[in-house]
């Protein structure tokens, strides 16, 4: 048996969690299969999830795994690509306001994701609001370190740029600036 | 002017005295390059970016909104190569724009934006592309189409 969890199922949420999550299973004593469970928060053992169908509040869970990197992988602090994309990154709370504002949580947590799965990210994302004048907007700008020769580097600018604007909504991403600097 | 000069003198700059002021003026040169060979792109397709600053934000919104995949990708690449460019003109406590790396990128990001809006006016297979451009830049943004 695996990491004992549990989960609270609030059926007709909105999604909200991504960072770099495609999909999540979860397995119980009872069958709720793998239905199209996504996780929406995760504070210690408790995770929160929208479960399409599921009327269900509270559960127990024996073990709970994500889809990442194209291969599904337990929750476990042991884990440090998870560990990554679900605890270790640390938003200051301008940034983690300005996304809620524009409704950015789900966007920002994606973004994260793809820049961590695409880069070879040295140390731990920073983040600033930017209000650009020029544009008359404000943006997040998340600045990554990144190993690698420039060439190295800009050729994973290339493959997170393809993933970011087909899985981010143009409407979002004009506010979420992914600034990466090679190192 | 040809706004691919700007480059051409972003290169230059990057590749002579190493020092803060060179790199962080190679950065910017290479986002006027880009950001200036956008709006003529625009232009040439029949669309009008506002006059003055205003232009910065039509043309990254006209970019990323489009619905044509290359063009959404070079309009995010040109807001990370705005982001290295505000740092660069404006953050002078932010030391990392001051290196050659940063430089180098900044020119390649400028360069990947201007080949890729290259092709949506020099390939006759983006007749479809371009109609998608100037429908979001009018239907949604109001600017002025031609």
């Amino acid at each position: 048996m695996g990491q004992v969890i549990t989960a609270q199922f609030h059926p007709k949420t909105e999604l909200e969690w991504a960072g770099g999550l495609n999909d999540v299973r979860i397995s119980q004593s009872s069958d709720l299969g793998r239905a199209s469970c996504v996780p929406t928060g995760l504070t210690g053992t408790t995770a929160t999830a929208s479960c399409n169908g599921a009327i269900i509040n509270t559960l127990i869970v024996s073990h709970i795994q994500f889809m990442f990197d194209n291969r599904w992988q337990t929750l476990s602090g042991q884990n440090p690509r998870l560990a990554f994309a679900l605890d270790s990154v640390a938003i200051p709370g301008e940034a983690r306001a300005f996304c809620s504002r524009r409704q950015l949580d789900y966007d920002l947590r994606r973004t994260l994701g793809l820049a961590d799965k695409n880069f070879s990210i040295i140390g731990q994302p920073t983040f600033r609001i930017i209000e650009d004048a020029e544009c008359d907007e404000n943006y997040i700008a998340i600045h990554v370190n990144v190993k690698g020769t420039v060439e190295e580097v800009f050729q994973q600018s290339e493959t997170f740029l393809d993933e970011f604007v087909t899985s981010i909504d143009g409407s979002k991403r004009r506010f979420i600036n992914l600034v990466y600097h090679a190192i | 002017m040809d706004p691919r000069r700007f480059l051409e003198l972003a290169v230059i700059l990057k590749g002579g005295q190493a020092s803060p002021e060179f790199y962080r003026t190679s950065i910017s040169r290479a986002y006027y390059a880009a950001f200036n060979f956008g709006v003529q792109t625009l232009a040439s397709i029949g669309v009008r970016c506002s006059k003055g600053p205003g232009a910065h934000g039509d043309l990254t919104k006209c970019l990323g909104g489009c619905g044509v995949q290359a063009c959404e990708k070079a309009g995010a690449r040109l807001q990370a190569l705005r982001g290295r460019r505000i740092d660069a003109d404006y953050e002078m406590e932010e030391i990392g724009s001051e290196t050659r790396k940063e430089a180098d990128l900044a020119c390649l990001e400028a360069n990947a934006v201007m080949v890729a809006l290259g092709k949506l006016t020099d390939d006759p297979t983006m007749a479809l592309s371009r109609a998608s451009v100037k429908r979001h830049a009018s239907e949604v943004l109001r600017l002025t189409v031609s």
